[in-house]
């Protein structure tokens, strides 16, 4: 073997790789050459040299105390949590799927509990019924006739609660459950057909709940021809807890609504912009406004008072019932802005719990006519007429 | 007790020795990290992670390696997964070659331990390991191949290009 090749073999005679043979031949090749022999040392000193310094570098790595304890620790602590376990668990199909469905019913039940619009609606309509329960009691009090009716057509009249109750297989604490028992409320409650169906078989007055959202719209609704003297006075009514509100809901009752009639309102647009009284009496405050299909009707009340704001779209009836209405006795003329306002007083019944008189003030601006109705003195009146803008 | 045996009893729930076994093999795997990654935090996290890889799949262990080299293999791939991590090998090719600048060639002395030390530290992380492993842990070629996944040819290769770097930084004595 020459020194070249022996000299290609010296790095793995160091790393002891070589074969038995091999390693016999560079032995004795080394022993007779000096060369070679001279080269060997050299690697071999840089050998030793780098094992050493490679050795001190890692003796000098200080250990940090208690690392193996440490380990300990932290594999101790996997076996208590568990991890392992409960991941594998966690990633089986079955039980993720499961526990997606949980989470979103749960998302869901929030949902329609919280934001749904229509959930929303129905409890805003359970408040402003709880608000005012007095309404149909004295309403029927009032309407002596139509109990028996009103009874059999229960579904459609009763508070939502009595609805809940009503259906069956209803879990109290299933809030989905709930939520759609609410939505099947909100649609018995769908104004065409369930306020329709009331008004036809009440005679002579009937209990308007205030939660009937619908029927109140339409009962507000400007009409033409003979509900329109009705509709006007409706106006002059405080709106809640008074005798004085029921006797004008009889008067308009009395006149049935036709299905014509109550299409056009329901098709027709409520793109209607409500005037703002920019006077207010003492203490007043808005409590309900409704949006009708030809008309904004306002209430406000002022402590035990109340007035109301009535707008509608003027047809060529309207102008009819101003010059009927100057005829009537108790009518004085006001000036409303430079228009004519006609300004009558009426006296409620002392059967009523509000006995007193109601001032109405009535006038048209352009294509409008404005009524103006409340048992305040008829100087505010005036003054709220007024200030309308 | 053989590293085998304790291997058979840990596979069969004895965390005694499981614990046996990190008490052999903690502080050489720290050192052995420590080696790589050097100035770089988070050595005894590495070797808590390769230990805690090495008790979850101690089950699995077949046993077809030692398990010092098994262990081994984890911590390497740890300190590799710590660097790319940091990015710190990007830095380090830049300033770490395998090749001493022509200029210092002469002027290091056989004495000069810190300037073998400079050309060990200024070695990549890779051949830094080979030397580690091989000089400071005393694997053989093979093992030291195992530990790393790669051929027996490279770890030779980096071996011979060291001391052949060393070799050219000292003065040779003839014995």
């Amino acid at each position: 073997m020459s020194c070249e090749q022996i000299q290609a073999l010296l790095n793995d005679y160091l790393n002891k790789t070589l074969s038995e043979k091999e390693e016999l031949l560079v032995k004795r090749h080394l022993e007779k050459c000096a060369s070679c022999r001279s080269e060997y040392y050299n690697l071999l000193h840089a050998d030793k040299a780098l094992r050493q310094v490679i050795c001190e570098m890692v003796a000098e790595i200080d250990v940090p105390h208690g690392l193996s304890v440490n380990i300990e620790r932290t594999i101790a602590r996997e076996n208590r949590t568990g991890p392992s376990g409960l991941v594998v668990w966690l990633k089986t199909p079955l039980v993720a799927a499961a526990l997606l469905f949980v989470v979103m019913a749960a998302v869901l039940g929030a949902y329609q509990n919280h934001f749904n619009p229509f959930a929303q609606k129905q409890v805003a309509r359970q408040v402003q019924d709880e608000e005012r329960p007095a309404d149909g009691v004295l309403s029927q009090v009032d309407a002596g006739n139509s109990t028996v009716k009103e009874k059999e057509d229960a579904p459609a009249v009763v508070s939502p609660s009595n609805q809940l109750e009503a259906l069956p297989d209803q879990g109290p604490k299933e809030e989905e459950q709930e939520s759609i028992v609410r939505q099947q409320a909100l649609a018995l409650k769908e104004p065409g057909e369930r306020a329709s169906k009331n008004m036809r078989e009440i005679q002579g007055g009937q209990t308007v709940e205030p939660i009937e959202e619908g029927a109140r719209q339409e009962l507000n609704a400007p009409q033409s021809g003979e509900g329109e003297q009705g509709d006007f006075f409706v106006t002059s009514a405080p709106p809640a807890g008074s005798g004085g509100a029921a006797a004008a809901n009889s008067r308009i009752l009395n006149d049935e609504m036709s299905a014509e009639k109550r299409d056009a309102i329901d098709g027709s647009g409520l793109d209607l912009v409500p005037v703002k009284p920019y006077y207010l009496p003492l203490g007043a405050v808005p409590v309900n406004v409704t949006s009708t299909a030809g008309g904004i009707f306002q209430e406000y009340q002022a402590g035990d008072r109340h007035f109301t704001v009535k707008q509608t779209r003027l047809g060529a009836d309207d102008q009819e019932l101003v010059k009927k209405s100057a005829q009537v006795a108790n009518v004085d003329v006001v000036d409303i802005n430079g228009r004519q306002g006609l300004m009558e007083k009426s006296q409620l019944g002392q059967d009523d719990h509000h006995a007193g008189t109601v001032t109405t003030l009535k006038w048209r601006q352009d294509d409008w006519a404005f009524v103006v109705s409340g048992d305040l003195p008829e100087e505010e009146i005036i003054k709220i007429s007024k200030s309308l803008r | 007790m053989s590293d085998e045996n304790l291997v058979l009893l840990s596979q069969s729930g004895d965390n005694e020795a499981f614990s046996q076994l990190i008490q052999k093999y903690s502080a050489d795997a720290y050192r052995t990290a420590f080696m790589v990654l050097r100035d770089c935090d988070g050595v005894e996290d590495v070797v808590q992670e390769s230990f805690l890889t090495c008790y979850r799949k101690i089950k699995s262990f077949r046993m077809e390696s030692s398990f010092k080299t098994w262990l081994y293999r984890i911590v390497v791939n740890r300190c590799y997964d710590r660097l790319r991590k940091l990015n710190r090998e990007k830095e380090t090719l830049k300033k770490m070659s395998l090749h001493i600048r022509p200029g210092h060639e002469v002027s290091y002395s056989i004495e000069s331990k810190l300037d073998l030390r400079k050309i060990v530290l200024d070695l990549k992380p890779e051949h830094r390991l080979v030397l580690t492993l091989y000089y400071g842990m005393d694997f053989g070629v093979q093992k030291v191949a195992e530990i790393l996944d790669i051929p027996e040819g490279t770890v030779k290769s980096r071996l011979h290009a060291a001391r052949n770097m060393i070799k050219r930084s000292l003065v040779v004595k003839p014995l």
